[in-house]
């Protein structure tokens, strides 16, 4: 069963789960639900001010969107992965006391990202009328690259979930993984500033192709090449089927190893 | 006395075990994964920062066990007294206690991520001299400081809930404007006085002069390390004081 399938027939679930989830997070704040847009906007803002004043190295024309569309999906792809990682073992009590289908659990983290990715893009809109990049039609292929970019996200969070059930300490090792994957996407850099060969790796990066995409679509309104497409399509493919297969087989007897 | 120390190490543990409870290598990652943080900030940054800074992973790794004992030690403290809601109430255990716990907590984390950082020290050819007594004293007021936030942050939390998100936020902040991993010579002379006149860089500034390079920071430092610890410490204690039975009633 596919998880398109999944998702319709348990939108309700899911939604419930997501609001469980946020709830806990923003209970009874003054500014509640305005943090779900605060929290994306300073994050964004830290980093364009750090790299425009500090850091002037790279200013270049439309920097600030460039680094906010690379750390918009950066934080999606955090946000989801980790969340996946951790949604098996926190809904422990729902595991062992329904037999809500697994998957819908590892969704949840996913849709949980998509929202906070949705505000985040709220603010980036905003941004671009700010430098005055003028909305095509073409910018709403950007919902394609999400989409395959999300099932990309999906799948690794499915492995992700599986190993942390059996093993704690891929929390320390992926923080590190994160961290690495962070300074080692072009976010904040042109990808040109590297060696040729490190490049080519860059190239080959889906997290980097996800924001590539992005900013060509967005910022410079062009159809980004037919390869860039294919190489997410392809990650995406693979690593769900990689995901689902290690996702569904793990997870058999899991009550019993949580 | 020695109940109160008694129950605070009983508290402290259970926070620590609570953080390694599924583990394998358990408490082992407090010493690890500093280290496996600074080798990568360092094998990243090695192309780009290191022209300038002598022994640049130990420079980094410094500022590094620094901060993150400032940034965990503040931010779980801050819901410290409505996550213990139950035990504030119950027992007899003094408020402080629950926030000091959870300082200890992230200063045991420093002191076991001090563990390779002495091995990286000795790599790397630090120079040793009777300054480096010095970071008994730089630990102890940043102690202090860690404490005097958390008692502010913990009361205020229970009064005003957003205080967690502003607080991360401006942690994020924070951590950019300490020259942990750049040098104060590369920003512009505004930037830099900024980066001097903050309360962690001083801490972070007399620790890698002591211990790295073998001499002792500029008076200045000095003074504002202490006037910041001794005025926050005093600060949190008195609106702690102030605010603990009214806090009870809050909860």
């Amino acid at each position: 069963m596919l998880d398109i399938n999944r998702i319709r027939q348990n939108m309700f679930i899911i939604q419930q789960l997501a609001r469980r989830d946020k709830r806990r997070e923003n209970a009874s704040t003054s500014l509640g639900q305005v943090w779900q847009i605060l929290n994306p906007f300073i994050n964004m803002m830290v980093l364009v001010v750090l790299f425009s004043t500090i850091f002037k190295t790279d200013s270049f024309v439309n920097y600030p969107l460039y680094i906010c569309t690379g750390t918009l999906i950066y934080e999606f792809f955090l946000l989801g992965t980790n969340g996946c990682m951790h949604s098996l073992v926190s809904n422990r009590q729902f595991l062992i006391k329904t037999t809500i289908d697994k998957n819908i659990y590892v969704l949840v983290k996913i849709y949980v990202a998509l929202i906070n990715l949705f505000f985040s893009l709220i603010i980036y809109a905003g941004m671009m009328i700010w430098f005055k990049i003028p909305f095509r039609f073409i910018n709403l292929l950007v919902i394609v690259d999400v989409a395959l970019f999300s099932v990309f996200v999906l799948g690794v969070g499915k492995i992700l979930a599986v190993i942390y059930v059996n093993f704690a300490d891929i929390d320390y090792l992926y923080k590190i993984i994160t961290l690495f994957i962070f300074y080692g996407t072009a976010i904040f850099y042109k990808p040109e500033r590297l060696t040729p060969v490190l490049q080519v790796v860059m190239s080959w990066n889906p997290i980097y192709i996800g924001i590539a995409i992005a900013r060509q679509l967005l910022i410079d309104g062009i159809f980004p090449s037919i390869h860039l497409w294919m190489k997410l399509g392809f990650y995406a493919f693979v690593f769900y089927l990689l995901g689902s297969l290690i996702f569904n087989k793990m997870t058999e007897d899991i009550v019993a190893k949580l | 006395m020695r109940e109160y120390l008694n129950a605070l190490w009983e508290l402290t543990k259970r926070e620590l075990r609570r953080k390694y409870a599924r583990s394998y290598l358990g408490i082992l990652w407090s010493s690890l994964y500093p280290f496996l943080r600074m080798l990568l900030v360092v094998f990243l940054f090695s192309t780009i920062f290191d022209k300038g800074i002598d022994r640049y992973p130990a420079y980094y790794f410094t500022g590094y066990l620094m901060f993150e004992f400032f940034n965990v030690g503040s931010v779980t403290s801050v819901t410290t007294l409505r996550d213990n809601k139950d035990l504030l109430i119950k027992s007899k255990l003094s408020k402080k206690t629950f926030v000091m716990s959870r300082v200890n907590t992230a200063f045991i984390n420093l002191l076991l991520g001090s563990i390779p950082y002495i091995g990286v020290l000795i790599y790397y050819k630090a120079i040793l001299t009777p300054a480096c007594l010095l970071i008994i004293p730089d630990l102890f007021f940043l102690y202090l400081f860690v404490t005097g936030m958390s008692y502010i942050l913990s009361i205020l939390y229970v009064y005003f809930k957003d205080i967690r998100n502003i607080h991360v936020q401006l942690l994020n902040l924070w951590r950019f404007f300490i020259a942990l991993f750049y040098h104060v010579d590369w920003v512009s002379p505004g930037v830099r006085k900024f980066i001097e006149l903050n309360p962690i860089y001083s801490f972070i500034k007399i620790s890698r002069d002591c211990l790295i390079y073998g001499r002792v920071s500029e008076g200045r430092f000095f003074v504002q390390a202490i006037l910041y610890s001794v005025g926050v410490y005093l600060l949190g204690s008195i609106i702690f004081e102030a605010k603990k039975n009214s806090v009870l009633l809050r909860l």
